[in-house]
């Protein structure tokens, strides 16, 4: 790899006064640096984590005295069929955000990268423009889209291949498509920003280089671009991840986790038994559980990605 | 069959990849097209079908209902100091606390780091009735500090910087700084910011976007309507059986200009970061 | 390393320390704030329509004038499902709650649970007492919790059959269909020649069960009985089930996605419906302001009838307005919600102002309201048509588990609808999964 540095001025910085205990100093930098989180984690994330671990394992209606209940809720949560589904939604766009939306957002941000590309602010804006519109105006444009009878993607179907009307918005499966077709729309010129982003630190002179050595751009992306965005495309997939996890406001909004409860996400799921049915405790559990599992998983997928590992250069 | 010239060949892939760039252009942008154009169309006229996509009688009669009837004005000034505080705050924390965890080996590093990033994790339902109740013990509750200090260094940044960081920050640039006999704090901000400068601009867009567009917990924290940031107002044009959705729409769109002028004014940070230079050996 | 443990040390008795001042949520209602018993007083009100606003401001003003007490009001709008989450939220942080919450009718569950009315709303059972006969008892039914009263009913959602008759003539469709069979067999005709539908419902979607709350309630059934137990399981429900699931096959109910947006005002506006069954709302927030073009288009009258019995009518909706108790104004804002809301002349005010028709009696007899019409229906006399029905109304009752009934009920007639069950099957699972959650 070849090496890459600046080329060095004769000084950085005017020459700083010798600190005392420089090397103590030194070693509570770091910890001085994080400690803005942890004043905040401590202050404000600890005690409700911590309170609602406890709760989990208690009926409380949010209102009033709670009650004891132990692994009630969890032993509930594994026969509620309502929570299954929910986790088998979520997995669904767990698994379209990670492998349809991610790397399409790497791909149009390699596209967008490309050497002599006019307007590239236009494209980057419009693409990123999905994500500026509140939720409401969403979910009502795009019931007109999804409606079976007036809906203008049913128009458009039954224009260019002459389908029935599709029951989009009715039907179980259609409608966990459409809404996977809204994260499309709404994520992907989003996630665009952080590729570009990485991109922009990926030097030109090794494209250069490579395209000397004859590569097409299938092998200058597979040998160039995505072993130097390792660690964004680590951060991007396990952030798109980590959310998709946690996916409320697309299913929430365009179908409130209907029809019946064949798009309901696990964080509708917790939403509704805290605020809609009183049960925090129930919720609760719910939620540790969510965390759980998600806590694993990206363990494992940070673990796959090198997360932590970096090699230096 | 002829081969034709590199130059032609280059035209035509770069043609095949206009049009594709154009056609994705059209499907981000145009249902918003279409909220702008119902923002300037009467009430009975938006939801006309097959739907418009130019008003047929335009008119201005949102946009003044929007600045005459409801606090709009406000509510759009509450959110975005809230949102430009919080931003500035948190793009500054993160950077922080993403540079320590990128370019130091401290102990307790990792399991620091796991706390950290676990805290992602947590379902924000489970929290919000806790993080209410201790608001409200502290005074807080019904208070604009409320909405910034909870949130001013997410987890997300600093994984986020760290990740950037790593990936675009060379050890030697540091230790040459520190050669030089720079302080810590200045290494930071002289030497590691600038070059970072696009993965801040990412994370302020971010940042901005999810406190401008919060609505659950300004909902719960504030209980004045003078002080509702912009998701409520909206919301509380949308009751129970009547909705306004001429000033939805009108509301929508202007909502919306904010987090573009942001993306626009970024966007030249998110492209003219410092590119690191020369190639050795 | 010693570093790095010392601290790590006191990050985690801080926690610890924040984890455990934080809980303790134990009861509400501690702690009694001294009364306001006169002078100026500022009172929260928060609801889901900004026409309680205007109304209650306007009123308070009138009482203020004449009462001991000189109102401020505070008002908060948002959608009915938030802002009683913010309402719960309030209560549980102690925080500033509303002395004055309106509570939609299809919210006020989620204060039925552990005692929670009891907890926090003030017990207007026996402050009523001496009047309640002069209301409509099927009105305080739906704000009760426990067999006591909390909630003021705002309106009257009495539902009826709007209709339009240059629709009517121009398909040819008879005017004279007298029962839901008619409409059914009349229906199917029309839509297979002109493709046009007699009524419109919205898809269910898991959370919304207006349609069947409507036809279930005029076919004389009812979710849940007096003392909370559920009803459901009965014949009345699979015939109002069965009906939607007729229509929207036949064609004689044209079913959207979304009734309130896009495709519901579509359908409206392009005159693919001759009809619409649907409380009295309907037409003060959906026709008027989508389609004021159709103005003086539209009549009224009363519904089909399920001819194997029933009701003349339905109901469908309605906010309850409670008063918070423990609280500096509790007492001031039980004054105002009196005047507003139990006397005639507020009733009859409320109409003039804001449309919501009278639960109380006598406020029926006015000569004003009687001599309204209507310039939207041509000018019909709605208010006289209302009052027929009024005495004619279904009584819906209440019970903690309305949300989880909702939910269940709407999903298996999504299925009945889709044709995946039969309506019988699908008010039986729905029955049972109800009843399996009722704990």
């Amino acid at each position: 790899m070849a090496q890459l540095t600046r080329a060095a001025p004769e000084r950085v910085l005017p020459r700083a006064k010798p600190r005392r205990n420089s090397r103590q100093y030194r070693a509570a930098i770091p910890y001085l640096f994080i400690s803005p989180f942890y004043i905040l984690y401590v202050l404000f994330l600890l005690g409700p984590t911590v309170y609602a671990i406890w709760l989990s394992l208690h009926e409380w209606a949010g209102i009033g005295p709670s009650r004891w209940v132990g692994f009630s809720n969890y032993t509930r949560l594994f026969r509620d069929t309502a929570f299954h589904q929910a986790v088998i939604n979520t997995l669904w766009y767990v698994g379209a955000s990670v492998f349809i939306v991610t790397p399409l957002a790497l791909i149009v941000a390699s596209a967008l990268n490309t050497r002599g590309l006019r307007g590239r602010d236009i494209f980057r804006m419009a693409y990123f423009a999905p994500m500026v519109l509140s939720p409401v105006v969403v979910s009502l444009i795009f019931t007109i889209i999804f409606d079976q009878n007036f809906g203008l993607l049913n128009a458009a179907l039954r224009g260019l291949i002459g389908i029935k009307p599709v029951n989009w918005l009715g039907s179980p499966t259609w409608a966990k498509v459409a809404i996977i077709l809204l994260l499309i729309w709404r994520w992907t010129g989003y996630l665009v920003i952080y590729f570009l982003a990485g991109l922009q630190a990926v030097p030109r002179e090794l494209y250069e280089a490579a395209e000397i050595d004859g590569a097409g751009p299938l092998r200058k992306f597979r040998e160039v671009t995505v072993p130097m965005l390792k660690p964004v495309t680590a951060f991007v997939s396990i952030t798109v991840f980590i959310g998709a996890a946690q996916i409320f406001e697309e299913p929430y909004i365009l179908t409130k986790g209907g029809p019946g409860q064949s798009t309901m996400s696990i964080a509708h799921f917790i939403y509704r038994a805290a605020f809609l049915r009183e049960d925090f405790g129930y919720a609760a559990a719910a939620g540790v559980l969510l965390f759980i599992v998600v806590f694993v998983l990206t363990r494992v997928l940070a673990h796959f990605f090198g997360v932590g590992r970096e090699e230096r250069a | 069959m002829t081969a034709q010239s590199p130059v032609t060949a280059r035209r035509v892939k770069m043609a095949g990849l206009y049009a594709v760039l154009i056609i994705l252009l059209l499907v981000a942008v145009v249902p918003l097209l279409w909220a702008l154009s119902s923002s300037f169309k009467p009430v009975s006229e938006i939801f006309v079908y097959p739907p418009q996509l130019w008003p047929s009688h335009g008119t201005l009669q949102n946009f003044s209902d929007l600045f005459n009837n409801v606090p709009f004005p406000r509510w759009l000034w509450t959110s975005l100091w809230v949102s430009i505080v919080a931003t500035a705050v948190a793009v500054f924390f993160c950077a922080l606390g993403g540079y320590a965890f990128a370019k130091y080996r401290f102990p307790g590093q990792r399991i620091l780091f796991d706390i950290m990033f676990s805290s992602m994790m947590i379902p924000f339902a489970v929290i919000l009735i806790p993080l209410f109740v201790e608001m409200a013990r502290i005074g807080w509750a019904d208070q604009y500090v409320a909405l910034i200090v909870p949130w001013v260094a997410p987890a997300f940044g600093i994984f986020m910087m760290r990740q950037f960081i790593v990936q675009s920050v060379p050890d030697e640039v540091i230790e040459a700084a520190r050669i030089d006999g720079a302080s810590e704090f200045g290494i930071f901000l002289r030497v590691v910011l600038p070059i970072v400068r696009p993965a801040l601009g990412a994370l302020a867009v971010w940042n901005f976007l999810n406190s401008y567009n919060s609505f659950l917990w300004p909902l719960v924290v504030l209980s004045t309507e003078e002080r509702f940031t912009l998701p409520l107002g909206l919301n509380s044009l949308v009751g129970s059986y009547s909705r306004e959705y001429g000033l939805v729409m009108a509301g929508t769109i202007l909502a919306a200009v904010p987090t573009l002028l942001l993306f626009f004014f970024l966007r030249k940070q998110l492209i003219e970061g410092l590119t690191v230079g020369s190639v050795k050996g | 390393m010693a570093l790095a443990r010392r601290d790590l040390l006191k990050y985690g008795a801080l926690g610890a320390a924040g984890a455990l001042t934080t809980p303790i949520l134990a009861g509400c209602g501690g702690g009694t704030a001294r009364p306001i018993t006169s002078g100026p007083v500022t009172l929260k009100l928060w609801t889901n329509d900004q026409n309680y606003i205007d109304f209650f401001t306007w009123y308070a003003r009138k009482v203020s004038a004449t009462s001991r007490y000189k109102y401020t009001l505070e008002p908060l709008v948002q959608d009915a499902e938030v802002v009683s989450t913010k309402t719960l939220a309030a209560y549980a942080a102690h925080s500033n709650p509303p002395e004055l919450p309106g509570i939609e009718i299809s919210q006020f569950s989620r204060f039925m649970k552990a005692g929670i009315a009891e907890t926090v709303f003030v017990d207007v059972t026996d402050r009523i007492a001496n009047i309640r006969d002069e209301f409509f008892e099927s009105r305080w039914a739906p704000y009760q919790s426990g067999g006591r009263q909390y909630g003021m009913e705002s309106s009257f959602p009495l539902c009826v059959y709007y209709y339009r008759p240059d629709l009517f003539e121009k398909y040819k469709i008879p005017a004279d269909l007298d029962t839901w069979d008619d409409v059914l067999r009349v229906g199917k005709q029309v839509h297979d020649k002109h493709g046009i539908s007699l009524g419109v419902i919205g898809q269910p979607n898991g959370t919304d069960l207006t349609w069947m709350g409507i036809l279930f309630q005029q076919r004389g059934g009812q979710f849940f009985d007096k003392d909370g137990n559920l009803t459901l399981d009965s014949k009345e429900a699979v015939d109002a089930a069965q009906l939607l699931v007729d229509g929207v096959r036949s064609g004689a109910f044209l079913m959207v996605s979304d009734f309130y947006g896009g495709p519901g005002s579509a359908a409206l506006k392009q005159g693919k419906t001759a009809g619409y069954f649907m409380p009295d709302w309907f037409e003060s927030f959906i026709l008027r302001s989508t389609a004021p073009e159709l103005s003086g288009k539209w009549r009224m009258r009363t519904m089909p009838r399920f001819a194997s019995g029933g009701h003349a009518t339905s109901v469908w909706g309605g906010t309850g307005f409670c008063v918070s108790r423990n609280m500096a104004g509790t007492e001031a804002a039980w004054e105002l919600l009196r005047q507003v809301y139990l006397t005639e002349d507020g009733q009859v005010e409320r109409f003039k102002r804001i449309h919501f028709l009278p639960t109380m009696k006598k406020a029926w007899e006015n000569k004003d309201l009687l001599n309204f019409t209507d310039p939207y229906l041509g000018g019909q006399h709605s208010f006289r048509l209302f009052k027929e029905l009024s005495t004619q109304a279904p009584t819906q009752y209440q019970s903690p588990y309305w949300n989880i009934m909702t939910t269940e009920l709407a999903i298996a007639l999504d299925d009945a609808l889709a044709g995946r069950k039969t309506a019988a099957q699908a008010i039986k699972s729905a029955s049972k999964s109800i009843t399996s959650q009722m704990r």
